[in-house]
């Protein structure tokens, strides 16, 4: 990768780098690394409104994707989730914190110096429609990724068909306008365009939310045929609300809960044996096909507060039916337990007190959050 | 093109609409032209609806679902849409009825909730005031009774503060207070039959869970059948007593939901529970979902419609398939020609079903 990376330089990886949690293929340099970043929004004020409210996106967020790994980002609309893949992205400025790709600080890099950057992290949308020019036709929406990859303009038109191909739609489609295709095939055709740079990092942003089940399955098989077929391995960040889509196409899995991360661990047992009274009410809320299981549980009262003013203390002490005393005011650190989970809970779930007992607090846990670990096990456990 | 009065077509399967049905659909066909030719959007759809019953259908996006659903509620009447079979509401019927009758019930006895409720709210008006008027519209009492009710049915649709959330606007209201307040108006008037289609496709899967959660309590309490559409099996689940699968404008099965959901006889059907991601079972390598995407209405393929799609069409599948009973269960139907057997075994994929 050609880079003027400026502003910033090459920053030797230091300690607090690896906090989110054991990257597998350890070692290596991370691929994405976010680092105690926050993101405060200014809000306009509207007419006859005093306006400058500051919106808490993102606060003191540390996160890590190694090469060739799936992170799922997972939480309720305002929990932050967009905010943070615009950020690994920069398409947002940080207000604090940092982020490194491959190694390299682009907290403050140049546009020109994030051109090559960004060729190598490609961004897939939810709505399709809106991120496909309806005027172009199929070939005309690759070509343009193609050629500034570089790629002859004699060999743009054979790149176009194994593209499309890749992604499971026939070379007539290459002739198309996007309101030609259903929903899925256009969904096809924007990884089509993000995979045109040959990325190592696919950023996708609820790219399945707006899909029909039947559909949303299909590009939950692609993405996952995508990592198996491709060398080297794609990296995915994938954000959605629902984490048994999550869950389908994740290595670990991240939970934000208003501009935090509540809990971080490994798909599986962060599903089977949630920490965060929060993972757990995301988890009750999926709905199964089954009408002996009942009615989905809606754990959740409402929605997240704003942003605007987070709660003190826990920000989801206000919803959370484990709440005490302590969770209003002090903010829980996130703790590393044993097995590799991490969780921001005074009362988490699912876990011993011997596993309490040998928990630590995280790197990756917020500098504003206090040193107070779990006092006992309150969940059940097995 | 008005509607054509009632026709049911002899022959036509039809399932018993069975006595004091509250809703009763048969032979419903509706056609719409358009630039590049007819599509048949509907294509013999027959249905019935107790009481207090909660029936979903299911589908695909074109499927026919919504335009089944709209057409109950008398919302398919533009020019290009031709319309022929029955739907009879209380024992009379709708589909060609005029314009007033139908405003009568609509609104008052069937009521309409959408997945987008930005396009069926009105901008401009407080929130409390298009419910009020709506009570109005149908019953004889003041406006400030009629104020009063819109807060009652607010607070029934499990919006906190409705005094004060009758006072605003629909844009400053989150989504999930939207859905609230398209529900709540829907239910003003006390309807009899909640038309709901895809109530909660737009919304974060925690409010989905509170919307789902608050239309099973409401029916519980005021006893009203619900017409359900989505395209996700998994959200009709806890909710629905029958379920109704579409495909290419036409049921391609239909039956009790615990039996089409244990028990699922169409290939279809199969597909659509294996697209599901279950956060209760292990998680499969790859979901076992349906191939391709549905065929075009404008020509629709002969004999089973699915056939193109299925791995498991065989040679009799190109004539067309009757929906017919081919369980033990009479109220069961499915249009698919394997055998009880062949069902059994291949509908289990890694342990589940799917396609």
């Amino acid at each position: 990768m050609s880079d003027e990376a400026h502003g910033s330089g090459t920053v030797a990886p230091d300690d607090a780098s690896d906090a989110g949690a054991e990257a597998p293929g350890g070692g290596d340099v991370p691929l994405l690394e976010l680092e105690h970043v926050s993101v405060h929004l200014q809000l306009r004020g509207g007419v006859g409104t005093r306006g400058g409210r500051l919106v808490h996106a993102l606060d003191d967020v540390t996160l890590v994707l190694a090469e060739g790994e799936s992170l799922g980002v997972v939480g309720e609309s305002g929990g932050g989730k967009t905010t943070l893949i615009r950020c690994a992205a920069r398409l947002l400025p940080l207000t604090a914190g940092s982020v490194r790709f491959e190694g390299r600080d682009i907290t403050r890099a140049s546009r020109r110096a994030l051109l090559p950057v960004r060729r190598r992290m490609q961004m897939v949308f939810q709505d399709p429609d809106a991120s496909l020019n309806p005027r172009k036709r199929v070939c005309q929406i690759l070509a343009t990724p193609l050629r500034l990859r570089g790629v002859a303009r004699k060999d743009v038109d054979g790149e176009i068909a194994s593209l499309l191909a890749e992604v499971g739609l026939s070379a007539e489609h290459a002739q198309s306008h996007p309101h030609e295709l259903s929903g899925g095939q256009r969904q096809r055709v924007g990884i089509a365009r993000a995979l045109a740079m040959r990325p190592r990092l696919l950023l996708l942003d609820e790219p399945v939310s707006s899909l029909d089940v039947s559909i949303r399955a299909q590009i939950v098989n692609l993405l996952a045929d995508l990592r198996r077929r491709l060398q080297p391995p794609l990296a995915m960040l994938f954000v959605a609300h629902d984490l048994a889509i999550v869950r389908q196409v994740s290595d670990r899995v991240a939970v934000m809960y208003l501009g935090k991360i509540v809990e971080v661990g490994p798909a599986e047992p962060l599903c089977e044996k949630p920490l965060h009274p929060y993972t757990e009410a995301l988890l009750a809320a999926v709905p199964a096909p089954d009408p002996s299981a009942g009615l989905p549980r809606a754990m959740l009262a409402g929605e997240p507060p704003s942003a605007t003013a987070p709660p003190a203390g826990c920000r989801f002490h206000p919803r959370c039916p484990y709440a005490t005393e302590v969770c209003a005011t002090v903010e829980p650190p996130l703790v590393e337990y044993p097995d590799g989970r991490i969780a921001a809970c005074h009362h988490p779930r699912n876990v011993s007190d011997g596993e309490i007992a040998r928990a630590e607090v995280s790197p990756a846990s917020p500098l504003s959050a206090a040193a107070r670990m779990p006092a006992a096990a309150r969940g059940r456990c097995g | 093109m008005s509607a054509a009065a009632a026709t049911p077509r002899a022959g036509a399967p039809v399932p018993s609409p069975g006595d004091g049905a509250l809703l009763g659909v048969r032979d419903l066909r509706v056609r719409f032209h358009g630039e590049q030719g007819v599509v048949q959007a509907v294509d013999g759809v027959s249905f019935s609806i107790r009481p207090g019953e909660v029936l979903a259908i299911v589908g695909e996006s074109g499927c026919g679902k919504s335009a089944t659903a709209l057409s109950v509620a008398g919302l398919t009447r533009e020019a290009q849409a031709e319309l022929s079979g029955s739907v009879s509401f209380e024992g009379a019927e709708l589909l060609g009825a005029s314009e007033r009758r139908l405003r009568a019930v609509r609104g008052a006895q069937i009521a309409t909730a959408f997945q987008d409720p930005m396009s069926a709210l009105n901008p401009v008006q407080r929130v409390g005031d298009q419910i009020a008027e709506q009570v109005r519209a149908h019953e004889p009492v003041s406006r400030a009774q009629a104020r009063a009710r819109a807060v009652a049915a607010l607070r029934q649709a499990g919006v906190p503060e409705p005094e004060l959330r009758a006072r605003s606007y629909p844009h400053e209201l989150s989504g999930g207070m939207r859905q609230r307040a398209m529900i709540a108006l829907a239910l003003s008037c006390s309807p009899k039959l909640l038309i709901a289609d895809e109530p909660t496709t737009a919304l974060d899967v925690t409010v989905q869970a509170q919307i789902v959660a608050e239309l099973a309590r409401l029916r519980e309490r005021l006893g009203m059948a619900v017409m359900l559409v989505s395209h996700d099996l998994g959200v009709v689940a806890g909710l629905a007593d029958r379920v109704l699968v579409m495909y290419a404008g036409q049921v391609i099965e239909q039956g009790e939901a615990r039996e089409v959901f244990e028990d699922p006889q169409h290939p279809y059907t199969w597909g659509l529970l294996g697209s599901i991601a279950r956060i209760d079972r292990e998680r499969p390598r790859r979901l076992p979902a349906i191939p391709g995407s549905p065929p075009s209405l404008l020509h629709p393929p002969a004999g089973c419609r699915f056939r193109e799609r299925c791995p498991h069409a065989f040679a009799a599948c190109v004539s067309p398939v009757e929906l017919r009973a081919r369980t033990e269960h009479a109220g069961h139907l499915d249009r698919c020609l394997l055998s009880g057997e062949q069902k059994r075994s291949r509908r289990v994929v890694e342990g589940r079903i799917g396609l």
